[in-house]
């Protein structure tokens, strides 16, 4: 028969991960604080989320201005977009929130944000950014620039052209 | 059983309530490769295309560190260490994966 009290102690079937930027004694740990509020619309199976902002330190401001990143934590469920950066004393955390260990696990996209959200850590922290990611993320930027100076190379086209 | 009922088709021998020829009502293996949570992990990255390789448990600096810096309030007290994974190419150093209670 099961234990109609049962103790409060033991290991729970909680699990999280933490994906952490190693850094040893971050000079103010406020600035490297954040965390996303969700705006949602509906209830329970059907909530979803509309819009998110990043509420902490300054790191809080640099993952504000992200939008391609405010994109990808809004196509995520409630539970995936609630985001904690936090530092402790050797690196910076990236988590979400806890899951069983059916549940426990990363997604392509999910991996993505964290990995984005630790590219600006490091940009903002200083820290050498992992070549592959900001090869790639020069080269987003490039082609975003490419479509915004778009409409100015055709403003210089000789006349006649169409 | 010792007769041999290898001729009929599985569906039947499952209605008549026979076992099956594997021993097992599902396609499940009976032998499995007991894995830590971090490998277990490893291979959900894997499937993913992200390279990673579990570290032995207690060998990394992050986990004698705190597990949180206790700005947020209510943060989980009681945590188990449930160890680590280094990242190759990507801007995440190394996950800890870590267990309540």
């Amino acid at each position: 028969m099961q234990d109609p009290n049962p103790l409060p102690w033991g290991a729970q079937d909680r699990f999280q991960a933490h994906f952490i930027v190693r850094k040893n004694d971050v000079e103010n740990p406020l600035d490297y604080t954040a965390r996303t509020v969700l705006s949602t619309s509906g209830h329970f199976g059907s909530k979803k989320i509309i819009g998110i902002t990043w509420n902490g330190g300054k790191i809080a401001e640099v993952l504000n201005s992200d939008t391609s990143l405010t994109e990808m934590i809004v196509n995520q469920s409630p539970n995936d977009a609630i985001i904690t950066v936090e530092p402790t004393n050797e690196g910076i955390r990236i988590y979400g929130k806890w899951k069983n260990s059916f549940e426990f696990g990363v997604s392509e996209d999910l991996f993505q944000i964290y990995d984005t959200i630790a590219y600006h850590l490091k940009k903002f922290a200083g820290i050498k950014i992992s070549s592959t990611k900001s090869k790639k993320l020069e080269t987003k930027s490039k082609s975003d620039k490419e479509i915004v100076e778009l409409p100015k190379i055709k403003g210089t086209m000789p006349k006649g052209w169409s | 059983m010792n007769c041999n009922i290898n001729w009929l088709p599985t569906e039947l021998i499952f209605i008549l309530g026979w076992f099956r020829r594997n021993g097992m009502h599902d396609s499940e293996s009976d032998t499995f490769v007991i894995k830590s949570v971090p490998e277990q992990y490893s291979d959900k990255l894997k499937k993913i295309g992200i390279s990673s390789s579990p570290i032995e448990i207690a060998t990394d600096e992050m986990e004698n560190d705190d597990y949180y810096s206790r700005v947020f309030s209510q943060t989980t007290r009681m945590i188990t260490n449930k160890g680590c994974l280094d990242i190759k190419g990507k801007n995440i150093d190394v996950i800890q994966i870590i267990q309540k209670g």
